[in-house]
C-alpha cells in the first residue's frame, strides 16, 4: 500500500508540472461551485419535480405540492444555466489559467477562449439566434472546453505581449496588444468550425452518437453488456455520456419483449431476455451514478480522514441519492484521474456480472417493469421486479461490495493529500530559513 | 503547531458526514414503501390493460351534431346483426365537465361510445378546441375501461377532430388505434382545390409524421353532384390523402352515392353501414349485403335501386403496404 501511495504521490507531483494537467487541476476547482449547485438543480429536477420521473409518480408530488410545475421550471433553468452551460465555462477558465502560466493577458485570453468554444460549436446559426442549446455545452463537453481554452492558451503565448500593461501603458496598448492573439484563436476556431460543420453534413456525428449511445439499445447479450458497462465507465471517466442510455433501453424491443411475456404469464421469471442493458445495467450498476458513486460516498464517510475530501462527500450525498455524480466528478475530480478510474471501471462490471450469475442461476428475476427515472439507485431493481425482496437485497450487497472495492482507493488517495502537503509544509520550513 | 487542529477537525466533519449519511439511508429506505405501492399499482393496471379484450368503436360526430347523432346508426347496426352494441354517450362541457349517459354492458366486447361536445361549432378555432375536449375525454374512458385498443369513426368535422387528436394528443404506448373512418370530413373545409389549402390543412399536412403508423384509414365520400354531397365538395374529402396516404399502414378511399348519400344522411346511408360492418367492426354480425336483401317491400322498383345502390359504391384502392409508387 504504501509503496502505491509513494508511487501516486511521485506521478502526481510529476503530472502537476505538466501544463495541461496543471489548467485542468486549478480549471476544475473554479468550476466546482457551479457543478455542485447544478447538480443539487438537477437532483430536485430529475428526481422530485419532473412529471414522469421518481417524485412525479411514485411521490405523486403534483398533486400537493403548490407551484410544482415553477417550482420545476425554476430549477430546469438553474440545471440548465450552471451544467447545461459548464463547458463554456470550462473553456473559458482554461483560457485564462494556461495564459497566466506564461505571464499573457489572462483576462483577455479568458473571453477569447469562451467565445472560440462557442464559435466552433454554434454552427448552427441561423439569422438572428444564436442556438446555444448544443450537447456539447454540458457535462459532456467539459474536456472539450478545457482542450479549446488550453489552445487559446498557448496561442495567446505565442502571439500575446507580456503582463505589464495594467500599471506601465494605456488601455489603448493593451486592446491592441490582445488583438493577434484573439485574431489567431478566432482563426484556428473557424478551421474547428469548418471541421465541425463538415462533420455534421456528412452526418458523422450522428453516426458516432448512435455508435456510443445508441449502439445496443436493448441488446441482450450477456458479453456485450459487460464490454458497454466498461465503456460507459471510460467514457464517462472523460466527461461524456456512455451507450446504453436509459431512453433507449426502455423504448427497445427487447424490453417490450420482456415486458409482454411478464404480463402475459403474470410472472417475471421467465422472460425471453434475460441480460439486457435494462436487466442488467439500469437495475444494479446505477448505485449512484455512474461508477456507483453512492458507493464511494459511503467508503469516504468510513475511511477518509482528509477535511475537504469529507466534506465534499457530504454535499454529495444529496446529488447521489438521485444518481447524479457531478460533484464528484469534478470535486475529487475523478475526471482524469488515473486512480479513480480503477474502481470506477470495476464496481459497475462487478455488479453486472455477479447480477447476470444470479439471474441465470435462477436466485432472483430480471428486471421487467418500468422505474420512473430519478429513482434512488438501490430502489431501482427493487421497484423492477414489482417488489422482490431477493432483488432488494442483491442490491444492498452489491452496494456493499463496491464500497469495499473502493475503500483501498480512497485509502491511497488520502495518503497522497497527505504527502503532498508534508511536502508543502517542508518546502515552507525551508523557505522560512532560508 | 499546526499538526493537533488538523486531526481535530477531520473528526468533527466526520461525525456531521456520519449524521447526514444515515439520514439519507433512511430517506431511502422510507421511499421504497410509497415506490413499493406505486409499482403493484402500476403492474396490476399494466396487467389489466394488456389482457383486456374490449375493444370499442369510439365515434365523433360532425358540426351542429350532439352525442345523439349516431342513434338511428347504431339501431340499425343492431337491428341486422345478431349482436348488440352497448350505447355509451359521453358529452364533453366547455369547463371541461365530462357526463356520460348509457352504459357498457358487462360482457360486450365492442361496446359503440359517442363523444360530443357543448362546443359543436364549425370552424378552425372550435376544431382545436374540440380535439382537446376529445383528449380529455379520451383520457377518462382509457382510464376506466383500460382497453389497449378501438376503433374511429369521424362524421364531417368529427373527422378533422380525429386527425387533430392523433396529431397533438394522441401518445399513448399501450393503446391502439386499428382503424379509422372519416365520412364525408371537409379536410380542406369548403376548398375544393389542393392548391388553395386552408391553414387547417396545412397544419394538418406539415404535421402528418405524428400520426401513428400501425393505423388502417378508410376516408369515405358521400355525393349529391359529381362535386360535392350538397355541403362539402369532394376535392375537400380527397385532400385528407394528403394527411394519411404514405403515413399509414392502409389507406383506402371510398365514394358513396344513390339516395341518402348528401352529407347529413350519410351516417344512416345504407351503404356506410355496411362498410363500418364490413371494415370497421371486429366480429360479423351476418348482415347480408343489398343485393340480397332486394325483392322486398316495392317489388321491383326497389330492387333495382338497391342493386344500382350496390354497384354504385366506387371504391378506390389506393393501399399503402410501404410499396413506392
Amino acid at each position: 500500500m504504501n509503496k502505491l501511495v509513494d508511487w501516486m504521490t511521485a506521478w502526481m507531483i510529476r503530472v502537476q508540472q505538466k501544463s495541461f494537467y496543471y489548467v485542468l487541476r486549478k480549471t476544475v476547482i473554479i468550476l466546482f461551485p457551479f457543478v455542485l449547485i447544478g447538480s443539487f438543480a438537477k437532483a430536485v429536477n430529475r428526481g422530485l419535480l419532473v412529471k414522469n420521473g421518481f417524485g412525479g409518480q411514485v411521490l405523486h408530488i403534483y398533486k400537493w405540492l403548490p407551484y410544482c410545475s415553477k417550482l420545476q421550471k425554476f430549477f430546469a433553468s438553474l440545471e440548465f444555466l450552471t451544467l447545461g452551460l459548464i463547458a463554456v465555462l470550462a473553456a473559458y477558465q482554461s483560457a485564462r489559467y494556461t495564459a497566466k502560466l506564461y505571464g499573457k493577458d489572462d483576462q483577455v485570453a479568458g473571453i477569447t477562449g469562451m467565445l472560440s468554444f462557442l464559435l466552433i460549436f454554434s454552427a448552427r446559426l441561423s439569422a438572428n439566434d444564436l442556438i446555444a442549446t448544443n450537447w456539447l455545452f454540458k457535462m459532456q463537453g467539459v474536456l472539450l472546453g478545457l482542450v479549446v481554452g488550453y489552445i487559446v492558451g498557448q496561442l495567446f503565448r505565442v502571439f500575446g505581449r507580456g503582463r505589464n500593461y495594467e500599471v506601465v501603458e494605456p488601455i489603448m496598448h493593451r486592446s491592441f496588444a490582445a488583438f493577434p492573439p484573439i485574431l489567431a484563436s478566432f482563426f484556428v476556431a473557424s478551421v474547428g468550425m469548418a471541421v465541425t460543420w463538415a462533420f455534421n453534413r456528412m452526418q458523422l456525428g450522428e453516426i458516432l452518437t448512435d455508435a456510443l449511445q445508441n449502439s445496443e439499445g436493448g441488446s441482450h447479450e450477456f458479453l456485450i453488456i459487460v464490454v458497454l458497462t466498461v465503456v460507459n465507465s471510460i467514457l464517462g471517466w472523460l466527461g461524456l455520456n456512455g451507450p446504453m442510455p436509459y431512453r433507449s433501453a426502455v423504448n427497445s424491443d427487447a424490453f417490450y419483449d420482456n415486458l409482454e411475456s411478464a404480463l402475459k404469464h403474470n410472472s417475471a421469471w421467465y422472460v425471453p431476455h434475460k441480460y439486457t442493458d435494462y436487466t442488467l445495467f439500469h437495475s444494479f450498476a446505477h448505485l449512484g451514478g455512474m461508477g456507483c458513486a453512492l458507493a464511494l460516498v459511503i467508503a469516504i464517510a468510513l475511511v477518509s480522514h482528509h477535511h475537504s475530501t469529507n466534506m465534499l462527500g457530504i454535499w454529495s450525498l444529496f446529488p447521489v441519492t438521485f444518481n447524479i455524480n457531478g460533484p464528484l466528478l469534478i470535486g475529487l475530480p475523478i475526471l482524469l484521474s488515473p486512480l479513480y478510474i480503477v474502481p470506477v471501471i470495476l464496481a459497475p462490471l462487478a455488479n453486472v456480472l455477479i447480477a447476470g450469475g444470479l439471474i441465470a442461476l435462477k436466485i432472483i428475476p430480471p428486471s421487467v417493469f418500468v422505474v420512473p427515472p430519478g429513482t434512488p439507485g438501490p430502489l431501482i431493481s427493487f421497484i423492477g421486479t414489482n417488489g422482490n425482496v431477493g432483488s432488494l437485497i442483491v442490491s444492498l450487497l452489491l452496494l456493499a461490495l463496491d464500497v469495499l472495492i473502493y475503500i483501498p482507493f480512497v485509502r491511497v488517495s488520502d495518503g497522497v493529500y497527505d504527502r503532498l502537503e508534508e511536502r508543502k509544509r517542508k518546502e515552507l520550513k525551508n523557505n522560512g530559513k532560508a | 503547531m499546526e499538526k493537533p487542529k488538523e486531526n481535530k477537525r477531520p473528526v468533527k466533519v466526520k461525525r456531521w458526514f456520519v449524521f447526514f449519511l444515515l439520514l439519507f439511508v433512511c430517506l431511502v429506505w422510507s421511499l421504497g414503501v410509497p415506490a413499493l405501492h406505486w409499482t403493484k399499482a402500476n403492474v396490476k393496471n399494466m396487467r389489466t390493460r394488456y389482457n383486456s379484450t374490449l375493444s370499442p368503436v369510439i365515434m365523433i360526430p360532425g358540426s351542429s351534431a350532439t352525442q345523439n347523432r349516431f342513434d338511428d346508426m347504431v339501431h340499425i347496426l343492431n337491428s341486422k346483426g345478431n349482436k348488440k352494441h352497448s350505447l355509451l354517450k359521453v358529452k364533453v362541457y366547455n369547463n371541461g365537465r365530462i357526463t356520460y349517459d348509457g352504459k357498457i354492458h358487462p360482457g360486450d366486447n365492442e361496446p359503440i361510445i359517442v363523444v360530443g361536445f357543448q362546443n359543436n361549432k364549425d370552424g378552425y378555432s372550435n376544431i382545436k378546441k374540440q380535439a382537446y375536449f376529445f383528449h380529455l375525454a379520451f383520457n377518462q374512458l382509457s382510464d376506466k375501461y383500460k382497453f389497449n385498443n378501438f376503433k374511429a369513426i369521424g362524421h364531417s368535422n368529427g373527422g378533422l377532430i380525429y386527425t387533430r387528436f392523433f396529431e397533438k394528443y394522441f401518445d399513448d404506448d399501450e393503446i391502439t388505434c386499428k382503424k379509422l373512418m372519416t365520412i364525408a370530413t371537409p379536410y380542406n373545409f369548403s376548398e375544393s382545390s389542393i392548391s388553395h389549402k386552408t391553414q387547417m390543412l396545412a397544419d394538418m399536412i406539415k404535421d402528418r409524421q405524428k400520426i401513428p403508423e400501425d393505423m388502417t384509414v378508410y376516408s369515405v365520400a358521400g355525393t349529391e353532384s359529381y362535386e360535392s354531397d350538397g355541403r362539402v365538395p369532394e376535392g375537400s374529402v380527397r385532400a385528407g390523402k394528403y394527411i394519411y396516404q404514405n403515413q399509414v399502414q392502409h389507406f383506402t378511399e371510398i365514394t358513396v352515392t344513390g339516395s341518402d348519400a348528401q352529407h347529413s344522411d350519410l351516417p344512416q346511408n345504407k351503404q356506410i353501414v355496411q362498410l363500418i360492418q364490413q371494415y370497421i367492426l371486429d366480429f360479423n354480425h351476418g348482415f347480408r349485403s343489398p343485393q340480397q336483401q332486394g325483392g322486398g317491400s316495392n317489388g321491383g322498383k326497389q330492387a333495382s335501386e338497391n342493386a344500382k345502390e350496390a354497384s354504385n359504391a366506387n371504391v378506390l384502392l389506393t393501399g399503402d403496404d410501404g410499396s413506392q409508387h
